[in-house]
């Protein structure tokens, strides 16, 4: 297979039945679509969205149960069970603009094993309106050490199956309050020689929810700690110490 | 006394209309005066029933005797200098006694009449009403006493070609003489001169005079000498120079506003003096830059003005003025010798942009009151009250609020964004981003427009490219009637687009410097010599032979610091944490969880406390080592209650507690550490 698209799903109920609509609709149109396979991940799925899962089961490859309550672990059970050569990531409540798999694909393709791949665009909805144009890693004003300070791009990208495998997510830490595990993620992978490359032309929709939004859950949390991006910041700066 | 009844009616339905605006709408920068109505009325009262019947010896009321009058009458305590523009403001006028003081409807002329020639009336009456003439700097320089301005008058008249030029001030004799083919009659006076035939001729009195400028702004006023400029009501609202904006030189100058002194005069009495800005192309560094004397004579000064504000060099160094831009926009690329001098005073000409950021139909449609004849870019740059945007693309109360400004701020907001804002990252706009290099096609970006900012580094203005966003939209619709193309006309830019911005870059920068070192020590002020000197002692064991750094992090002060055990402190950042406490608890915490030093130091200090109540499980799961100094910094007594309590539950997730001092009394808590593990706690006194 060329591409799993790995879709997770938890408490998002009839949302659920247009995110897979609009993964279902990409793969369709992709040219590829007998290469594709669709999982869905289901972690601690609320009864609403058992039922809207159960309705379109149909077009699903394979459904993964977890109960972790976690959104990276819940990715990593889906990684494992791909057979995709790229991932595709894709939330319950979320949806593609059409030409992702087709374009984000062809990306691949074209590209070195190391590289994630994110949209052009991303278009937040629903509670704010906002749109937010992802950097490229080829961009002369990218300064990649932004990821000290901002998560540059969604959680909704594209990987090969090689670093998805050497790199899994990291979990959100609720106890000691570390979240935030696509940015840590995105960090680890930059300090670890991943390219962030943008996918030209193509967008993605991020639906922002009234109540119980992804901000209020994790007020208070830091973002988990990555070794490998804060030796990346040190090794940046020649002028200190070598024995600072 | 001569007040000016018509000056005060002409303002009186402006004023009344609107507080803050005057009769044309140009912003007033003028702060409300110190006497009242009420307070001045009585005291020119007071004034008119004479020096005598104050009780003094001698009918004439001197500036200090003004002085002493105020404050009884009001409490109010006045400099001489003060009185003498509070007169001024009065419209009283202002001279050497003779005899008696002056009073109201009096008119100077009819004082001073004696044998002056009868051709000549008129215009001295002119001159002396427009409070043109220096009696008392006229008097210095001759070293003659004068009972009257006629009398000094007569005294200049006898004088002929040789007068001292200093009873005008605004009659550059030197100035005036070099514009003429032939040298005055002997018996002749410059005044003369100008008022008989050298202002028909236009004739410029002094270099920051002209009157076709003047003419072209204010044809109503039938201005023809700078007699009647002064002494014309509306002068106020005409500048008299291309090179002399009265709403630059009043915002630039609070103190003159708030002094309620005219802008112009004041320039010519003091102002020169005191290099002061007098242009948005010509401020004091510019006086600096050409080396114009300010401690010789009024007119060596302006001789050496005219010849700065028409040499080619005065384009320059100009941060908000683009030689470049302008050639091109007013489509004269390369052939002007001199862009500035041909912006300030051929804009209606050229309708050249003088700045690329600035676009004059954009600003005129939204402040279509500005005041007519000037140049509409130097009328923005002096527009510190903010009425009008730039350009469609800088929304002014957008970047008050991103950039933390007021409304308040003295100065452009164009120029802080170009001097400051845009290399920070600051947005000008809701949509508009700086980059610092031009983005790629299919970047996302469309550039709207570059400008090169104070640094000399061109930035470009960068909007989203929303058009190619719109088939998206219409093909997600369908699925999701939440999205539509209407969605963009209501949505603004993500914050985590375009570049980082200074609070960012600040951030990085910080933590690129503590990132993996070896010893991290946090601290609210910085941490002195001989806690540093502790803190390298081995007890502690903070340091090692082969990583002998401490690296210092205060967040209320502009201070990183790298400490080596033997070879003492280095500053190597200047970092100002802004915010309250809570801001600078998050950024500190967020930076070392960013940087995950081996080690980390926190005090008991304000910093400390509500590090620990904030982020203490993060902070102490994420770093291998966490060493708490306990001392006896002062805290409220809720946090003193609140930290005894956390070391009594969670004392033992330090790898060392250090004592400072006799905190014991403060943390009870601390008490009970040696008995459950002795090698847990250090006091600093013994290392």
């Amino acid at each position: 297979l060329l591409v799993s698209v790995i879709l997770n799903c938890h408490y998002e109920g009839l949302l659920l039945e247009r995110s897979l609509a609009s993964a279902i609709h990409a793969i369709d149109v992709s040219g590829i679509a007998s290469e594709c396979e669709l999982i869905v991940v289901a972690d601690r799925p609320t009864k609403t969205t058992s039922v809207v899962l159960a309705s379109c089961g149909h077009r699903v490859d394979r459904v993964v149960h977890t109960g972790s309550y976690d959104l990276g672990l819940a990715r990593n059970a889906g990684v494992e069970a791909s057979r995709g050569r790229l991932m595709l990531f894709l939330d319950g409540d979320d949806l593609w603009g059409g030409n992702w798999v087709r374009a984000a694909w062809a990306e691949y393709l074209s590209m070195p094993a190391q590289t994630i791949l994110h949209p052009q665009h991303c278009i937040f909805f629903g509670a704010r309106s906002e749109v937010l144009i992802h950097p490229d890693w080829r961009d002369p004003n990218f300064d990649p050490r932004a990821l000290a300070v901002r998560n540059c791009w969604t959680a909704l990208c594209g990987v090969g199956r090689e670093l998805a495998t050497e790199f899994p997510f990291p979990r959100t830490d609720r106890r000691s309050r570390f979240g935030y595990e696509d940015w840590s993620w995105y960090a680890e992978t930059v300090a670890r020689g991943g390219r962030h490359v943008v996918v030209r032309d193509t967008v993605h929709f991020v639906r922002l929810k009234h109540v119980g939004s992804l901000r209020e859950s994790l007020r208070g949390f830091l973002r988990v700690p990555s070794l490998a991006f804060a030796e990346y910041l040190a090794a940046d700066d020649s002028s200190r110490p070598h024995d600072l | 006394l001569e007040v000016n009844r018509t000056s005060e009616m002409r303002e009186q339905p402006a004023l009344a209309a609107d507080g803050q605006r005057n009769s044309r709408g140009a912003a007033r920068h003028t702060r409300p005066a110190r006497l009242n109505a009420n307070e001045r009325k009585r005291l020119i009262t007071a004034l008119m029933a004479g020096a005598v019947a104050h009780g003094y010896r001698g009918d004439l009321w001197t500036l200090r005797r003004v002085g002493k009058l105020i404050e009884t009458l009001t409490g109010q305590q006045y400099a001489e200098s003060s009185v003498s523009c509070l007169l001024e403001r009065l419209g009283i006028l202002i001279q050497r006694p003779n005899g008696r003081g002056p009073r109201p409807g009096e008119s100077a002329a009819r004082r001073g009449r004696t044998k002056r020639r009868p051709a000549l009336e008129r215009e001295f009456e002119v001159a002396v009403n427009s409070g043109a003439i220096d009696l008392m700097g006229y008097s210095t320089v001759t070293g003659r006493e004068f009972s009257s301005a006629t009398d000094a008058f007569e005294h200049y008249s006898a004088a002929g070609r040789a007068a001292h030029p200093e009873l005008f001030p605004f009659l550059d004799h030197a100035h005036y003489a070099r514009q003429l083919d032939t040298e005055l009659p002997r018996s002749m006076t410059v005044f003369e001169h100008y008022m008989t035939e050298g202002a028909q001729r236009c004739l410029s009195p002094t270099p920051l005079f002209d009157l076709s400028f003047v003419r072209s702004q204010a044809p109503e006023l039938r201005i023809q000498t700078i007699f009647d400029y002064l002494g014309t009501p509306g002068f106020a609202m005409v500048d008299p120079h291309p090179f002399f904006s009265r709403r630059y030189y009043l915002a630039a100058n609070p103190d003159v506003a708030t002094a309620g002194i005219d802008a112009f005069r004041h320039f010519f009495r003091y102002g020169w003096r005191e290099r002061r800005s007098i242009h948005p192309f010509f401020r004091t560094n510019d006086h600096i830059r050409f080396e114009i004397p300010n401690s010789g004579s009024r007119s060596h000064f302006f001789a050496r003005l005219l010849a700065a504000l028409s040499d080619p060099l005065l384009a320059l160094q100009q941060t908000m003025f683009d030689a470049t831009h302008y050639m091109r926009s007013s489509g004269t690329a390369g052939n002007i010798e001199t862009p500035i001098q041909h912006f300030v005073t051929r804009f209606r000409d050229t309708r050249g942009s003088g700045f690329p950021l600035f676009d004059t139909e954009y600003f005129l449609s939204q402040a279509p009151d500005i005041r007519t004849g000037l140049n509409p870019y130097v009328e923005y740059l002096g527009d510190f009250l903010h009425s009008a945007d730039p350009n469609r693309y800088f929304d002014r109360n957008f970047y008050m609020r991103s950039t933390h400004i007021d409304r308040h701020f003295k100065g452009s907001l164009l120029e802080h964004f170009v001097t400051f804002g845009g290399e920070n990252g600051a947005w000008p706009h809701p949509r508009v981003v700086p980059t610092g290099s031009r983005p790629g096609e299919g970047s996302g970006w469309s550039v709207i427009q570059s400008f090169v900012a104070a640094s000399g580094r061109q930035l470009w203005l960068c909007d989203p490219d929303y058009e190619s966003l719109v088939p998206h939209l219409a093909e997600m619709n369908s699925l999701e009637p939440a999205i539509s193309p209407d969605l963009l006309k209501s949505s603004v830019l993500h914050g985590h687009s375009g570049p980082v911005d200074g609070f960012g870059r600040l951030f990085i920068a910080t933590v690129t410097k503590i990132a993996r070192c070896n010893c991290l020590v946090v601290s609210d002020a910085p941490v002195g010599d001989d806690l540093i000197a502790a803190l390298h002692s081995p007890f502690l064991g903070l340091g090692s032979s082969t990583r002998p750094w401490l690296t210092l992090l205060a967040s209320s002060k502009p201070n990183l610091r790298y400490s080596h055990a033997s070879e003492g402190a280095t500053i190597v950042a200047g970092i100002d944490i802004t915010g309250d406490l809570e801001d600078r608890v998050r950024f500190v915490a967020d930076a070392i969880v960013t940087a995950l030093p081996h080690r980390l130091v926190m005090m008991t200090d304000p910093l400390g406390v509500e590090l620990l109540r904030r982020h203490g499980s993060q902070l102490l799961t994420a770093i291998p080592e966490v060493v708490l100094i306990a001392d006896q910094t002062h805290l409220e007594p809720a946090s003193q209650h609140w930290l005894n309590e956390y070391l009594l539950t969670n004392c033992h997730e330090f790898a060392k507690v250090a004592i400072r001092g006799d905190p014991a009394s403060s943390y009870p808590a601390l008490g009970l550490l040696p008995r459950s593990n002795a090698s847990q706690l250090v006091r600093i006194q013994e290392a």
